[in-house]
């Protein structure tokens, strides 16, 4: 089934889109392949957290300039995700340390030594959950990011004389239908991704129960951190974009 | 990035600032409602932290833990072993609530250095204690779990709080919207478990939040009416796609759906499966779909009579730039989670291609539906905007 899905994805991505949408097959690949290898380095026994932030960088730089081309709009786009990067890193780290919820919770009763996974890996869960919080926040950050410049872009295009104060005012209106957008479609990623959870939930156990369960606080904790990190990018972009695509020249 | 390119970046940034161009961003408004984020969020947390009061339940907040060692155990994954040390920790914890409050307890727990299925616990930490045995400064008990609310609360709280500092009037329907979403989605988990099929309640109240959130989010007018019609149809066509593969492809196996309860009966898993598709793709459907109607609205209002050939190359390219970094974020929102997964796996010896098929099978095939989604919304939000206008087009040439 997966193979057929993708055969589907891929004869629809050369149908209807130009080269630049078929250019997004090779640059999806491309961070597959990167976050492979950032897995396989991570069984290897290399710093989970330091791969991750490593390979995050590195799948910004695959998605917005090879996809997008080397232009104002991509490298504003990018200093703003690498902000939002390391304005973020001290709170997931508060966050994956304090609420404990590394590791496999009961709630995943598939996983567990009887089944044959044991926990003799040597490999800190703890690490591992920082490291996913960041590729959850990627994602979201980096597509945020580029609609934002863009559309700054486009104002600015049309409207050469425009003073900063006003471009920055017109750039806040369209961040702000940017930021509300972005947020729902994540929300509808994680409803579909923790449907069967909260049916669990609902079934076996109480409110108390689940509002302190490790899998509720990691799943909760993650998707939280992308929401701030789409928050936090509109301001960063917005200012920035505002700022250097007034001064660059327009050709 | 040098740290000198950076350099010349901040000072171009303050020669601004000192411009007074971006004056407002010293506005007094705006520190003081940063000021009352941070305030919130301080209260917020200090309560739940604090919250003891509200638990029947025993809770006690460690205060020292001594860890010592104990043994190393061996893993093997048929290439590599690896050493898992083992530790046991003796905590001193005070008790917070119910008969024992105030009274010091003593607890042991162990865990292995990598966390998988256990838990090391650090000072400052609050747990839930059972079986409290012993009097007078000699109390035991066992640990039953970690209270957690408090960083659910603050989490939640910069959350909304930031989408209101950042999104003003939108960031206030943002979060009516997402209360309203998980409320909806409650009443149908809970109607789900009372026995009605799943999917016959998803298919409405996915028809009903898309009306609502894009009147919500665009107000009432021909392009909400557009964009609502392009996201059905594309919704739809991608969940029937879906369906058909799983209906007509091999049998999907649901012991690998994580949290799925047991038992469960393969055509109601299905179902399950199927409404996860169709909520997962929807907000990305959405977004697509918005952009594409505002375009084709923007290049018609200009008024200047295109040609429908024009009309797919412009949407072609506005559709271009979408897809790329929407099929990202899908990639990343969906695979992220099961990082774990594959260390735990691969150290356990299981073959990388096992956990591709087998493992992470559903986050792979909701990224696969959802990307499918995103590619299907940009020619189908055009046929219906350019259906709509020519039409809208052809009625005033004959008046």
């Amino acid at each position: 089934m997966l193979i057929a899905l993708t055969a589907v994805l891929f004869i629809l991505i050369f149908i209807i889109c130009g080269d630049k949408g078929t250019k997004s097959i090779v640059s999806t690949a491309m961070n597959a392949v990167l976050l492979l290898l950032a897995i396989f380095l991570i069984y290897r026994n290399f710093n989970p957290i330091l791969v991750t932030i490593g390979m995050c960088v590195l799948i910004t730089v695959v998605t917005l300039f090879y996809q997008n081309e080397v232009n104002i709009k991509s490298k504003v786009a990018f200093f703003s995700v690498l902000a939002v990067i390391v304005i973020m890193i001290p709170l997931v780290y508060l966050m994956a340390h304090g609420a404990n919820g590394e590791g496999f919770s009961p709630e995943n009763y598939e996983i567990t030594d009887s089944n044959g996974y044991t926990r003799n890996i040597d490999v800190s869960m703890l690490s591992l959950q920082i490291s996913i919080m960041f590729i959850a926040l990627i994602g979201t950050v980096i597509d945020t990011a580029v609609a934002i410049t863009s559309s700054i872009y486009e104002i600015r295009s049309n409207n050469l004389e425009l003073p900063l104060p006003d471009l920055m005012k017109s750039s806040f209106t369209v961040s702000k239908a940017v930021m509300a957008t972005s947020i729902h479609t994540i929300f509808y990623i994680y409803i579909a991704e923790y449907m069967t959870l909260l049916i669990q939930y609902m079934t076996d156990y109480s409110l108390s129960y689940v509002i302190n369960s490790q899998s509720f606080a990691k799943e909760l904790i993650s998707v939280s951190i992308s929401g701030i990190g789409c928050c936090l990018v509109v301001p960063i972009a917005t200012i920035a974009g505002a700022v250097f695509i007034k001064k660059h020249k327009m050709t | 990035m040098t740290s000198t390119h950076f350099g010349v970046i901040i000072t171009t940034f303050e020669r601004r600032m000192h411009l007074k161009e971006l004056g407002f961003l010293k506005d007094k408004k705006l520190i003081m409602k940063i000021l009352v984020f941070v305030i919130c969020v301080c209260a917020i947390g200090m309560f739940t932290a604090n919250d003891y009061f509200l638990y029947s339940k025993t809770i006690a907040k460690v205060t020292s833990v001594t860890n010592t060692y104990s043994k190393t155990r061996d893993g093997y994954d048929g290439t590599y072993t690896y050493n898992e040390k083992y530790y046991t920790q003796t905590i001193t914890a005070v008790i917070k609530n119910g008969t024992y409050k105030g009274k010091t307890v003593n607890l042991t727990n162990s865990y292995g250095k990598s966390e998988v299925y256990d838990t090391k616990y650090t000072k400052g930490d609050s747990v839930f204690i059972e079986q409290v045995k012993g009097s007078g400064s000699s109390l035991t008990a066992n640990i039953a779990g970690t209270k957690r609310d408090y960083f659910i609360a603050v989490i939640l709280a910069m959350l909304f709080g930031l989408f209101l500092l950042v999104g003003g009037r939108k960031g206030a329907l943002t979060i009516l919207s997402l209360v309203l979403n998980m409320a909806a989605f409650y009443v149908v988990l809970r109607l789900y478990i009372g026995g009605v099929n799943i999917l016959a309640m998803t298919i409405p109240m996915t028809i009903f939040f898309t009306a609502m959130l894009l009147f919500f989010m665009h107000g009432w007018n021909e392009k909400t009416m557009l964009s609502f019609a392009a996201t059905i149809i594309t919704v739809a066509i991608t969940t029937v796609i879906a369906a058909v593969m799983i209906r007509f492809g091999s049998r999907v196996d649901y012991d690998f759906l994580d949290y799925l309860n047991q038992p469960y009966e393969q055509m109601d898993a299905n179902y399950i499966f199927i409404s996860e598709i169709l909520v997962g793709c929807l907000g990305a459907v959405m977004d697509v779909v918005v952009t594409m109607v505002m375009t084709v609205n923007q290049i018609a209002e200009t008024g200047i009579d295109l040609t429908r050939k024009d009309f797919i190359k412009s949407c072609r390219a506005v559709g271009d730039d979408l897809v790329g970094t929407m099929i990202n974020l899908m990639f990343f929102t969906n695979i992220a989670a099961s990082l774990p997964k594959f260390i735990l796996f691969m150290r356990n010896g299981v073959a990388f291609k096992t956990i591709l098929r087998y493992d992470v099978f559903f986050e792979l095939a909701r990224f696969l539906t959802g990307s499918i989604g995103v590619v299907l919304a940009i020619p189908v939000s055009a046929v219906v905007a350019i259906w709509f206008y020519r039409r809208r087009a052809e009625k005033c040439l004959s008046h």
